[in-house]
């Protein structure tokens, strides 16, 4: 038996499966996300850790007797966050989330450090705000007592790897993220990371993802009650992961995930088939190859973010639904195009296509005849048409796309689904099971353990595609409305970037 | 004596009794929805209204304890009512009144753009061309429905529909002549036969007998007399459309005195002699001094109506409270919006919910929240929606002050807005004007019922509308929000700037 965990950004998912794919156990627990200012987005690992210990205990007790037949586990985690860990291994800060838009300046100030060239050379990727390297550097910058306590910096689920196993490592497809390590060759970029003012002491050791760290604890065996025996494999970024799970790992795939962002994904085994100009990234994949990467970063999350602001009704009233099926389920009563509402989910600034932090949502063409119907099918609607944004620009790399599979909690609504064919117009395959990178991870420990003889393995073995979901009329009318999609980016984002200017001017 | 006020407004009507200094006695009002049967359109059948101001003279007679042979008369005024009730030989409503915020006519005004230079149409009526204004829908009646307009015998604007239920006498008043634009001679005060001809209104149709408000039309039938209780022959007033009567209610008389009424939409005026005309804003003969004096004013399409959808659409716990404890949805929701800071962090909204009427005029644009981000909470967007009405009320100051106006410091206002000092405040500082609050929300109605007062001559002259009003304390602008608000503003105007070209484009899919 394997157990995969993911630790999601807003909460872990653990499953454990049997070798042929079939789901065992599942729990979600959910943690607290804090914005404390604009833009900022942290949680506490503390509470990552007590959320993993929680539901490894849940799933001993529900699996009991066989729980001791758990011989391996892996982890899968959000990307780009920083864990800053103390001498002691003790957690300096709130992680600072792949989310958090803070360290805008220090982006830039890292590209005219290192240089874009540079960048794009040694570690094949532009920094973002949301990517590792700034946030360190605005650690540095603005909280230099806690900067000056860190001992090492991990990745968030690498902070998990440490409190199961005592041992701070991270693996490839993780520390790519960073901006600070050399995809292409699978390490740390000294060059890169002094020429940005950092210090390469901060980084761990970096293994493959399939390698085993080691053994649970005793402490944390005796905590949960798994096995002492079971191995801990390093694991993969949540992408990685995802892709994996969802058995996307070779070229002339693709994959679309949409869960709190929303990710399209493309493997590749040749390293140099990347966006020249880096808009988009380029990660290792848990197959030891690679993958180009498009990212719009509030997909489930603008859905979410207007479920708690507008929906307390709808939450208060609702007693045996999902609320995203309730609201969903209104959405249908609108046509296609939403009587002309149209949503922007720029609600955390944007990565592709437009790497722009300082753009922010927008609904428009709002008549008072909207309805709260309206404005959620707009939001299904938006975060499609961001995802063809990001499908247009592989598209312009000549990574041929007629076929998607979509995963993640978008993938549940066979209505959103269904609205995402029509907009990126092509055929989509969805998992017969959706268990996200929690399952990649679930395949990746199987690896790790020997179970399976590598992922492609893991994948023929494991993982069963469901029927597909075809384009239909709407496609059309769809294609004209994202055409005034990508002029209102254009007409507006000036506006956007001078109403957060004026913002943080007067913010105090 | 005692007087008595009606207003016929967009979303209900309402009565009310003062004595002769203005005294409020009683009042009483009635809801009701306009008919939005499709996109743009806003409609009303005219029994709607009859039905309600029966029911509020009567209810409102009844509060006062009042003696109905001490009533000296009684006054109305009505929502702008576009095309006005097409009725036939025998006053019969042929079709349903084309209000002021329909806004189907935009063939008819894009032939008007075309076929008719600007300097023409604002050199004879003073304004220029919209489908807001009333002769646009009568040229769609003309176009779309041949055998209502071949059978219309008139036009009759809301309020003089029920004044001539109330009567049997059909007239009409300055003001709402004017309203009416495009066919109105400003400067003569009657309809321009070169314009009728030009735009194809029969001057025939159009009403046939234009009075002074104050002038008495007829006196109130007995049919009607029973149903209020009040005395049959009590003295019908001619009246006015809404937003000037309540600019004479809050007791405007003289050059530089400017009122924004803020109800459901939002009209911003101000009185001269006639020098201060621009195509971008509204002007016809105001309701007292009609001879000398024009009221100009501006208008946007939603106000009070952009906090009661959002309230409607996103405040249902809010509406939930207020049965329960009988407080107010919007004071719920304005208790949240009052932690948010000026500008609300960033949210800008242009409050085009309906189309926009000046100064932009344009049915096409739409209403816009940008600027979002997660940290942005739902109380954010509700002050972003009264910051998007002081952003517009600015807008159309600024379009004024802009045709050499001076207007005073102090910027009255009134209407179901007004209500709200959070509101006001925030008007205040972003216009940059102090506000100044009528002590009794009554607005309209109390100018139908001092016009009442005029007409029978229980009131000697227009002036004593300055003792019939007293003013809340100064809500003073605060020159730091000031500053900050003049930033976004900048952004505001851009914004429309920036989008107004592709809300056409989208209006294929609304």
């Amino acid at each position: 038996m394997l157990l995969g965990i993911d630790l999601g950004t807003t909460g872990v998912k653990l499953v454990a499966i049997s070798e042929e794919g079939n789901i065992l156990f599942k729990h979600f627990e959910s943690y607290k996300l804090y914005t404390p200012k604009s833009g900022w987005m942290e949680e506490k690992p503390e509470e990552w850790w007590k959320a993993i210990l929680k539901a490894l205990k849940m799933a001993t007790n529900a699996l009991d007797p066989n729980a001791k037949k758990i011989t391996s586990m892996a982890l899968s985690g959000q990307m780009h966050g920083s864990v800053f860990l103390s001498e002691k291994g003790e957690v300096i800060r709130p992680a600072i989330l792949w989310n958090d838009t803070r360290s805008f300046a220090q982006r830039k100030e890292i590209e005219n450090r290192v240089g874009k060239k540079v960048l794009l050379e040694k570690v094949q990727n532009l920094p973002l705000e949301g990517f590792t390297a700034p946030k360190i550097l605005w650690l540095k910058e603005n909280e230099p007592e806690n900067y000056s306590k860190v001992w090492k910096i991990l990745l968030p689920k690498d902070y998990i790897n440490y409190k199961l196993t005592g041992k701070v490592v991270t693996e490839y497809t993780d520390a790519s993220g960073t901006a600070l390590f050399n995809v292409v060759h699978r390490k740390w970029s000294e060059e890169v990371i002094e020429k940005a003012g950092l210090n390469f002491e901060h980084f761990p050791e970096v293994v493959g993802s399939t390698a085993i760290i080691g053994k649970i604890s005793k402490d944390v065996a005796r905590k949960t009650g798994i096995n002492p025996n079971c191995v801990v494999v390093a694991g993969g970024a949540d992408n990685a992961c995802g892709a994996t799970g969802a058995g996307v790992v070779k070229d002339g795939q693709a994959l679309v995930s949409v869960g709190s962002s929303g990710v399209v994904l493309i493997p590749t085994g040749d390293p140099n088939k990347r966006d020249p100009a880096g808009r988009l990234h380029f990660f290792n994949h848990t197959t030891g190859k690679w993958y180009n990467m498009a990212v719009t970063l509030s997909a489930g999350l603008s859905l979410r973010w207007f479920k708690d602001n507008f929906c307390q009704e709808e939450i208060k009233n609702n007693k045996n639904k999902d609320i995203y099926d309730l609201l969903v389920e209104k959405a249908e009563t609108v046509p296609a195009a939403s009587e002309g509402l149209l949503f922007l989910p720029y609600l955390n600034g944007e990565r592709t296509p437009h790497m722009n932090a300082k753009i922010r949502g927008l609904f428009t063409n709002i008549s008072i005849r909207h309805t709260k119907a309206h404005f959620i099918r707009s939001i299904l609607e938006g975060v499609a048409y961001s995802l063809r944004d990001c499908l247009e620009v592989m598209r312009k790399q000549e990574m041929r796309v007629e076929k998607v599979r979509i995963v993640g909690g978008g993938a549940k609504s066979k209505f959103w689904l269904q609205i995402m064919s029509d907009i990126l117009n092509v055929e989509i395959e969805t998992l017969k099971t959706n268990e996200g990178p929690a399952f990649g991870a679930a395949l990746i420990a199987g690896v790790g353990c020997g179970l399976y003889k590598n992922i492609s393995d893991a994948v023929k073995i494991a993982v069963k595609t469901s029927k597909s979901i075809f384009p239909t009329e709407n496609a059309q009318k769809y294609d004209q409305t994202y055409r005034l999609y990508k002029e209102f980016y254009e007409s507006t984002h000036v506006l956007m970037e001078k109403s957060f200017d004026i913002e943080t001017k007067w913010k105090h | 004596m005692y007087l008595i006020g009606t207003d016929i407004g967009t979303q209900g009507t309402k009565s009310v009794i003062v004595d002769e200094r203005g005294t409020f006695v009683s009042d009483s009002f009635q809801e009701y929805d306009v008919l939005t049967s499709k996109h743009s359109w806003a409609e009303q059948w005219p029994d709607v209204w009859l039905s309600a101001v029966v029911k509020t003279l009567k209810r409102c007679l009844e509060k006062s304890k009042i003696k109905a042979k001490d009533v000296a008369g009684i006054a109305f005024s009505g929502l702008y009512g576009g095309s006005g009730i097409p009725v036939d030989k025998n006053k019969v409503p042929l079709y349903p009144c084309l209000i002021w915020m329909d806004r189907r006519a935009r063939e008819e005004t894009r032939w008007v753009k075309n076929n008719v230079p600007k300097d023409k149409i604002f050199g004879i009526t003073g304004n220029y061309v919209d489908s807001y204004y009333g002769f646009t829908k009568m040229m769609w009646i003309k176009k779309h429905e041949p055998k209502v307009w071949e059978s219309t015998y008139e036009f009759v604007t809301p309020k003089d529909y029920i004044v001539y239920k109330l009567t049997d006498e059909l007239a009409t008043d300055y003001s709402s002549a004017g309203n009416i634009g495009g066919v109105f001679d400003i400067r003569k005060r009657t309809w321009s036969n070169e314009m009728c001809e030009i735009l194809g209104i029969p001057k025939e149709k159009l009403p046939k007998r234009i009075m002074k408000s104050t002038d008495v039309v007829g006196k109130l039938r007995k049919e009607y007399a029973d149903a209020i209780g009040l005395l049959e022959g009590t003295p019908v007033i001619s009246g006015g459309i809404d937003a000037p009567v309540a600019q004479l209610s809050a007791g405007v008389l003289n050059e530089g005195e400017h009122v924004a009424m803020a109800g459901t939409s939002m009209c911003w005026g101000t009185v001269h002699d006639g020098k201060y005309l621009t195509p971008s804003l509204v002007s016809f003969p105001y309701v007292v001094h009609e001879d000398k004096m024009i009221y100009t004013f501006g208008g946007s399409a939603t106000s009070g109506a952009l906090a009661r959808w959002f309230r409607d659409e996103f405040g249902s716990y809010e509406k939930e409270v207020e049965k329960k404890t009988g407080i107010s949805a919007y004071t719920l929701l304005e208790t949240e919006a009052k932690m948010i800071p000026p500008g609300s962090d960033g949210v800008i909204i242009l409050p085009y919910f309906m189309g926009e009427r000046s100064p932009i005029w344009d049915p096409d644009a739409k209403g816009t929240i940008l600027g979002l981000s997660l940290y942005h909470k739902r109380a954010h967007i509700y002050k972003a929606m009264l910051e998007s009405a002081a952003y517009s009320l600015r807008h159309n100051m600024e379009v004024a002050i802009g045709t050499g106006m001076k207007l005073n410091p102090d910027c009255w206002i009134v209407g179901g807005v007004a209500r709200s000092e959070f509101w006001v405040k925030i008007f205040a500082d972003v216009t940059g004007f102090n506000m100044k609050r009528l002590s009794k929300d009554v607005e309209a109605p109390l100018g139908d019922a001092f016009i009442a007062g005029l007409g029978t001559g229980v009131i000697d002259k227009p002036e004593r509308i300055k003792e019939w009003i007293e003013f809340r304390p100064l809500i003073r602008v605060d020159k730091e929000n000031h500053k900050i608000y003049n930033e976004y503003y900048k952004v505001y105007l851009e914004a429309y700037q920036r989008i107004k070209n592709i809300f056409p484009k989208l209006s294929a899919f609304s």
